[in-house]
């Protein structure tokens, strides 16, 4: 990978770049989607704690409708569209220790990233969810290849 | 295809309409709360337009009066220094609440678009905690309040790498809110204490206290339970809200104690960075990526 910039992406967070950089992060149910437009070389990533923002404290990325809403209008603003855009899913373990009062949240929050994405026409061309492990990933939104490292 | 008896078949039936009538049940549940989920959004997309017609107000009053007390200081014949020294202290005033007004609406704003990172710094707990208690002192003045500080942090376990930005945010926003809802006359205490590896910093007051029902919907934008009728309390309804994302985004949680008469207890607990905590907001650490059977390229 080349010397690239790079930026952490906080859960809840979300960042967009049409300058190469590497995006990076740690998920364990979390889920992170990367976004890539080949044609402008813009990339982008959320990283979302829970599906549904139920109109509990503030409307932010921290919920997957929202960080996927968020995420693919700050793309759009970029003059990406769906037809040039493909998406990348991470994460979505199930993290038992930790969550064990909400079971399956990681499954829920991959299989929100499936539905939103494919209302929008967003093509999912590689996935890495579920299992037990925690993922480290590096985003590279020059090429849009992504590393990923269980944990 | 085996024959089953009528008594087979009647269990079996009723099997399946126990099934069924579960399934009803369930779908009912989830109805329900999709209901709750749906009544809940539109309640507060019509609190975000109430808020936008309200934010009209309270930032336009406090400018004019910013506005009319300097312009009077500046270019009138007022050469009365104690009339000019009062006339400074309502535009502080007014300013001060003002910059802590629209701390918090771009605090949320910043928040709710995703792009709220913390960036962690060397810094003093202490020193930190007294310097936002200096900067309220005298709007607990104003109510005859004293804010009292109970530090059980040692000069060392005070050094800490934290993000000063937000706790200084959140601590505001707590001992605002403790100012606002107490009676007048009395004490805020501050309490400053490390257990384990997090830190904690209360704000107890000895205000009206919040029901079961309350504690649940305190911590929703644009929430206010004050009427503002009997307390001319200004807000928005946003302070808590941020003050919760903030501390979730430092790796922590806003506790809250409460009962009907005995007052509140809000505890900011959060996690002390560990020393390379710093490689998380802005870094090359992304560059010490080691290739092993573990890896993987999508």
């Amino acid at each position: 990978m080349d010397k690239l910039s790079t930026k952490y992406i906080f859960s809840s967070g979300l960042a967009i770049s049409n300058k190469p950089i590497i995006m990076h992060t740690i998920l364990g149910s979390c889920v992170a989607v990367c976004l890539w437009d080949k044609k402008n070389k813009t990339g982008g990533m959320n990283h979302y704690m829970l599906p549904f923002w139920n109109g509990s404290g503030l409307a932010s990325p921290k919920y997957g409708n929202i960080a996927i809403g968020q995420l693919i209008k700050k793309m759009e603003n970029m003059g990406s569209n769906p037809e040039t855009m493909v998406a990348k899913i991470f994460g979505g373990a199930r993290m038992l220790q930790e969550h064990s009062h909400i079971f399956d949240i990681g499954r829920r929050n991959v299989e929100l990233a499936h539905e939103l994405l494919s209302d929008n026409d967003i093509k999912i061309v590689a996935e890495s969810t579920g299992g037990e492990k925690g993922r480290k990933i590096f985003f590279n939104t020059k090429t849009g290849e992504v590393l990923q490292k269980l944990l | 295809m085996k024959n089953l008896s009528d008594k087979q078949l009647l269990s079996e039936l009723k099997i399946r309409v126990e099934e069924r009538q579960q399934a009803i049940q369930k779908l009912e549940q989830l109805n329900n709360e999709l209901y709750r989920a749906n009544t809940k959004l539109m309640e507060s997309e019509q609190l975000k337009t109430n808020f936008l017609s309200n934010a009209r107000n309270e930032i336009i009053n406090p400018l004019s009066s910013i506005l009319s007390f300097s312009q009077a200081i500046a270019f009138s014949d007022q050469d009365d220094p104690v009339e000019i020294k009062k006339m400074a202290a309502i535009i502080y005033k007014e300013a001060f609440e003002l910059d802590f007004q629209m701390k918090n609406i771009f605090s949320s704003a910043e928040i709710e678009a995703g792009e709220a990172w913390c960036e962690y710094y060397q810094i003093d707990l202490s020193d930190l905690v007294e310097k936002q208690m200096s900067k309220f002192k005298n709007f607990a003045l104003d109510k005859e309040m004293t804010l009292v500080l109970e530090n059980r942090l040692d000069s060392d376990s005070g050094l800490i790498k934290s993000d000063p930005a937000k706790i200084q945010i959140i601590i505001s926003n707590l001992i605002v809110n403790a100012i606002n809802w107490s009676e007048r006359t009395g004490k805020i205490k501050i309490g400053l204490s490390k257990q384990k590896d997090k830190i904690r910093i209360s704000i107890a007051d000895r205000g009206p206290g919040i029901s079961k029902e309350d504690q649940k919907i305190i911590f929703d934008r644009f929430k206010s339970l004050d009427p503002k009728v009997h307390t001319g309390n200004k807000g928005h309804g946003l302070g808590l809200s941020v003050s919760k994302a903030y501390a979730e985004l430092l790796g922590g949680d806003i506790l809250l104690q409460s009962q009907p008469g005995k007052g509140s207890v809000f505890t900011l607990v959060f996690p002390v960075a560990p020393a390379d905590q710093k490689t998380m907001g802005s870094s090359d650490n992304g560059q010490d990526f080691i290739f092993d059977n573990d890896t993987e390229l999508f």
